[in-house]
């Protein structure tokens, strides 16, 4: 079984050496435009389209987490001396491994569907994220962002799952590389609007809407539907 | 090390391009490779793989954590971790130059569409 992508590659070989088969151009460009049209009707799918908005605000406030959390830590530090970075990421890595080994327990006694748990996470990210833009004292800031990493630790597996559900085989490779390209925009529009690190109660803030908005999306186009993965 | 911007601005452009393939890329390649092997067929699940991808990935993480903590107290510098995780990246591309090519090579054989449509 041959997919539409690795069949175009392959007449791509051919038809660069064989100048000499019209028969077999026209249908590599036919091979080709279908392999576009099944790229568009999956892009277009609002299923995937609902899943690209989640996996931009998710991961890109993940990213914007990323540079943003010492900052934060620094600004809420009321003990002296310097902050154990290393363990406080190793505590976040904890929190992760937690929530992953929740993940397949959850999923091996099947008590939600994936969808539905999605939904779950992105909702939690925001609350936290709405919390985290608050000031608030040196201990709640670090749980607030060790649940926030737990949801990290959770979101992977489950948009990997539900990724996996909705796109077809042939064209996966592209769709996801696709379903990137907002995410990078949406990272680096962000960063560059905020140059410093002390503006993070913003960036909060703002992430913690846009996760509002793409948690509702997502409420609207899967809760409806019973065949939903 | 070399206190130089625009190497800094290099290793960034870079650091991004193969975070890009390896969620892109890997994921898409393991998941047709799931597929295509009709492993869940075989007792195997992939929501589960994907469990204990985001475990073993968090288990590495706190161990760099606690181990980049090490490093910076036994060494005294903050750039330590760095050079720690160029010997772990060199390591990773030994492993992954002399070992990946062997596992893809029978699929390909197979005519099995996971390897093509990846590494075309």
């Amino acid at each position: 079984m041959l997919t539409g992508h690795a069949q175009a590659e392959n007449y791509g070989d051919a038809g660069g050496k064989e100048t000499k088969q019209p028969e077999k151009r026209k249908e590599k460009q036919s091979i080709k435009s279908s392999e576009k049209s099944k790229l568009w009707t999956i892009l277009t799918d609002v299923q995937v389209m609902s899943l690209g908005l989640a996996c931009t605000t998710f991961e890109g406030s993940m990213y914007l987490f990323v540079f943003f959390w010492t900052p934060a830590l620094e600004s809420a530090k009321t003990s002296t001396g310097g902050l154990p970075y290393g363990i406080i990421f190793a505590s976040f890595m904890a929190s992760i491994l937690a929530s992953s080994l929740a993940f397949n327990m959850i999923m091996q006694r099947q008590l939600v569907k994936h969808s539905i748990l999605l939904i779950a996470i992105i909702c939690i990210a925001n609350l936290c994220l709405f919390l985290a833009a608050r000031p608030g004292s040196e201990q709640s800031t670090f749980w607030i962002f060790c649940l926030y990493e737990a949801t990290v630790g959770m979101y992977w597996p489950c948009m990997g799952y539900l990724k996996g559900k909705l796109v077809d085989d042939g064209i996966r490779a592209q769709v996801y590389s696709i379903l990137r390209i907002p995410l990078n925009i949406f990272v680096v529009t962000s960063l560059l609007f905020t140059g410093d690190g002390d503006s993070f109660g913003a960036v909060f803030s703002a992430c913690s809407k846009l996760l509002l908005a793409s948690c509702s999306v997502l409420g609207i186009v899967f809760l409806n539907r019973d065949e939903a993965p | 090390m070399v206190p130089s911007v625009p190497l800094l601005f290099l290793g960034r452009a870079l650091g991004g391009l193969s975070t890009s393939l390896l969620f892109s890329v890997f994921e898409g390649w393991m998941v047709t490779d799931f597929h295509n092997r009709a492993l869940d067929k075989k007792g195997g699940d992939i929501s589960r793989t994907f469990g204990l991808m985001s475990t073993l990935n968090s288990i590495a993480g706190i161990t760099s954590g606690v181990v980049s903590e090490w490093l910076v107290s036994a060494t005294g510098t903050r750039k330590s971790p760095f050079a720690g995780s160029v010997v772990l990246l060199g390591l990773a591309f030994w492993v992954i130059s002399s070992q990946w090519v062997r596992t893809t090579l029978p699929l390909e054989r197979n005519d099995s569409d996971a390897y093509r449509s990846c590494s075309g």
